[in-house]
């Protein structure tokens, strides 16, 4: 007891004496960066943050990381540059310390000099009409995710999933698009909000799925709604009629009282 | 030879007044209590008529009795088959409706009511609801064929006749009826002791009397479903169901239940007979036809040795069997085929018999006199208004033959008494009228003894139940023998 206890001390020491490691780093860069940028795996929203140490002077790189916006509101070229090129997509303030700042660059450091790839670009092809609906499966919970995380509809909804709509605890899905466009698959598949990165922390969607949900999600409002079905209700009240009929046909026998049917009605 | 002993009934419709004491004197000693106002368990009916509860003999409609399939007894009610499926629902009972809402009247009103330009009536009061009702209907509606255009024409019995018959009967001026006073007929095989899911219902082995024990009763309502006479009641307040129990503490003490000993007519014999049990099952399997026969045939000669013999064997104490001996109920069903019982074809074999009530008027009018028909003795018979075939629907599964044997047998009697007291008919004829309907002058004087002077003791002859015998098999009648007292239940206060 009292030797973990004084092993614990002395690691929280060390940790407090060097910085956050680039283990750490990793942690923040997934939950943080991820959905618009990559290591080496190619420019999303953001640029491929691949060797960005030796493109950028170190002090530049973290006080950007840290306060993006004003770069942008001082008029930095480099900034400017860069918003540009993201389609004036502006990174957003993500309230990272110094620290996770450097433990982020560090981490990016390492990845670069080993050659390793964090984060993918997605998959950019045509969605086909299998994607939609796979993704509309999905959405909807018919079709497990093979990671095993829980379907979209539990907190969200959008136009025409599921017979009772969807769930009210995140938003609505309808306008995703318009605010992600083509990195929306990304953006579900390495999700930055707080609230969904814990429940996928573990249960990550694959490129594959993410970018079929996105498919789907992009087609939401563009497709004709579904065909009402007809068949379904009209068989359902012939069966009842029939099921009734049945019932009386059975119970023709039935004891219909004695009294009542002897005495005319005054 | 499984020999027990019945205490059973003949009730001699001839006899019968209608004047409903038996039913008043069964209300108010078993029936006056809460849940059990519409219930009675003795009731006079008017025949033909609908009875209690309404059109009770319509099996169509109540499913109640037995019936033979696949060369077995079945109950009609409710087979094995769909046992479970009814044990939450029955569904033939006679509900409120068939029965009645008993009701009161709001006596205070007469008293109590504010000074106004009209009398203060009484209005009839819900005895179930406490709310004012109409009256719509009672337990005895068509009493004495009151509303009989709607009633006497729905008797059941009615379809034994033709149509022409069923015209004449209901005729103005030609309408005839009889009383049927009616109670639990203690049936030798019982139907609603059959139905029980709960084993509530047994037959006492003592005295054959029909109980149902209110500790084990659930309140199932196969009983009341399976009864075909309709003599089983739920009581809506105890939900237990209740039926004539004989008056069994008053026939333990020796004394005729209460609709006996206060019957006017004295219409009411009761007595013990010996029969064969191991002859019910297949009693219950012969063809209609031979009901009324199978039925005697169950009932045993109290006077053969053999069968004395057999009822010692089976622990029948010899003061049940002397007792049987002089039964009244042995002679009318079995010496002088007189009583019948109601509807042999239900194959309960009820133990309640009846004399079929005889035409009272027996002569002819001719050119304006009166004349007894001496070529013709039994034509009155044959000419009265109630249908023979409406009495065989009654009493022998649609068999003339048992009815008529005894409408001759009373009808000789009758001839043979007015042949020695008035003397306006020829004691031959008398004596041929005797013959011909398989009777001898004692056995006429015996009838004409057992049905116009029996005493008290004829008519009752109850068994000793000899209960200070039964106890001892219970507890020892002397175990608090020599000890001081019986104690005290709590310690004696002492002082103020």
């Amino acid at each position: 007891m009292l030797r973990t206890f004084s092993r614990t001390a002395w690691c929280l020491a060390l940790a407090a004496g060097t910085g956050l490691a680039a283990q750490d780093g990793e942690a923040l860069f997934r939950k943080s960066c991820m959905s618009c940028h990559t290591i080496g795996g190619g420019v999303k929203t953001g640029p491929d943050l691949k060797g960005v140490t030796t493109r950028r002077p170190r002090e530049w790189a973290l006080a950007f990381i840290q306060a993006p916006g004003s770069f942008i509101d001082k008029g930095d070229p480099v900034a400017l540059q860069l918003l540009k090129d993201a389609n004036n997509v502006k990174m957003p303030e993500l309230g990272i310390t110094a620290a996770e700042a450097d433990a982020i660059l560090k981490l990016i450091d390492e990845l670069t000099k080993s050659g390793k790839v964090l984060g993918s670009k997605g998959i950019d092809r045509p969605p086909t009409p299998l994607d939609l609906q796979k993704g509309k499966a999905m959405f909807e919970g018919r079709l497990r995710f093979a990671g095993g995380g829980p379907a979209c509809l539990s907190c969200h909804s959008a136009s025409g999933s599921g017979t009772f709509g969807g769930g009210r605890l995140g938003p609505q899905l309808n306008a995703a698009p318009g605010k992600y466009g083509k990195n929306l698959a990304t953006t579900i598949e390495n999700p930055a909000f707080p609230s969904m990165v814990n429940v996928f922390a573990k249960k990550a969607l694959t490129p594959e799925e993410a970018f079929q949900v996105a498919a789907y999600l992009h087609s939401v409002g563009t497709q004709p709604p579904p065909r009402k079905d007809i068949v379904f209700p009209i068989v359902g009240f012939v069966g009842l009629l029939g099921s009734l009929a049945l019932g009386g046909h059975l119970g023709r026998k039935r004891f219909r009282g004695v009294r009542k049917n002897l005495v005319p009605k005054a | 030879m499984d020999i027990r002993s019945q205490i059973s009934m003949v009730f001699h419709l001839d006899k019968c007044i209608g004047c409903h004491t038996c039913s008043i004197a069964c209300k108010n000693v078993w029936t006056d209590r809460k849940g059990a106002e519409y219930m009675w368990w003795n009731n006079v009916e008017t025949k033909p008529g609908t009875g209690f509860p309404t059109k009770w003999e319509d099996q169509e409609a109540y499913r109640g009795g037995w019936e033979v399939a696949d060369g077995k007894l079945r109950l009609k009610s409710s087979g094995k088959g769909n046992y479970l499926k009814r044990i939450f629902y029955q569904p033939n009972m006679p509900t409120l409706e068939e029965y009645y809402e008993p009701w009161t009247y709001d006596y205070e009103n007469l008293f109590n009511a504010p000074e106004g330009d009209d009398q203060p009536t009484a209005r009839p009061v819900s005895k179930i609801t406490g709310e004012y009702m109409e009256v719509e209907s009672g337990p005895n509606w068509d009493d004495d064929l009151g509303g009989s255009p709607l009633y006497a024409r729905n008797d059941p019995n009615l379809k034994a006749l033709t149509e022409e018959q069923q015209l004449q009967l209901l005729s103005i001026e030609q309408l005839v009826m009889f009383y049927l006073p009616r109670i639990c007929n203690h049936c030798l095989n019982p139907s609603c002791v059959a139905s029980c899911p709960s084993g509530a219902l047994y037959k006492r082995g003592e005295d054959g009397i029909v109980l149902v024990n209110q500790e084990v009763c659930r309140g199932w309502r196969f009983c009341v479903s399976a009864c075909p006479y309709k003599k089983v009641f739920y009581n809506w307040n105890t939900g237990k169901s209740e039926k004539c129990i004989l008056c069994y503490p008053r026939v333990e003490t020796g004394q005729a239940p209460a609709c006996f000993h206060s019957c006017v007519g004295r219409i009411r014999y009761m007595g013990v007979i010996l029969y064969d049990a191991d002859k019910i099952a297949d009693a219950g399997l012969r063809p209609d036809s031979e009901l009324v026969e199978a039925h005697r045939e169950m009932i045993l000669d109290p006077h053969d040795p053999a069968v004395i013999e057999a009822a010692h064997r089976a622990g029948i104490s010899d003061a049940v069997v002397k007792s049987a001996q002089q039964s009244p109920v042995y002679k009318f069903v079995k010496e002088w085929g007189l009583a019948l019982a109601p509807h042999p074809e239900y194959r309960t074999f009820p133990m309640l018999f009846y004399v079929p009530a005889l035409a009272p008027v027996t002569a002819t009018q001719t050119d304006g006199l009166l004349a007894n028909d001496v070529e013709n003795l039994f034509g009155a018979i044959d000419d009265a208004r109630t249908p023979m075939a409406y009495l065989a629907s009654l009493f022998s599964a649609g068999q003339e033959g048992p009815v008529r044997y005894a409408m001759k047998k009373q009808m000789a009697v009758r001839l043979w008494r007015r042949a020695l007291t008035v003397g306006d008919i020829e004691v031959d004829v008398a004596r041929r009228a005797l013959r011909e309907a398989n009777c001898s002058p004692e056995e006429a004087e015996e009838i004409y003894k057992m049905t116009s002077l029996p005493t008290f003791e004829d008519r009752f002859v109850i068994p000793p139940s000899h209960r200070e015998q039964a106890i001892e098999v219970l507890k020892n009648p002397l175990e608090n023998k020599g000890l001081a007292g019986i104690g005290f239940r709590e310690a004696p206060e002492r002082g103020l």
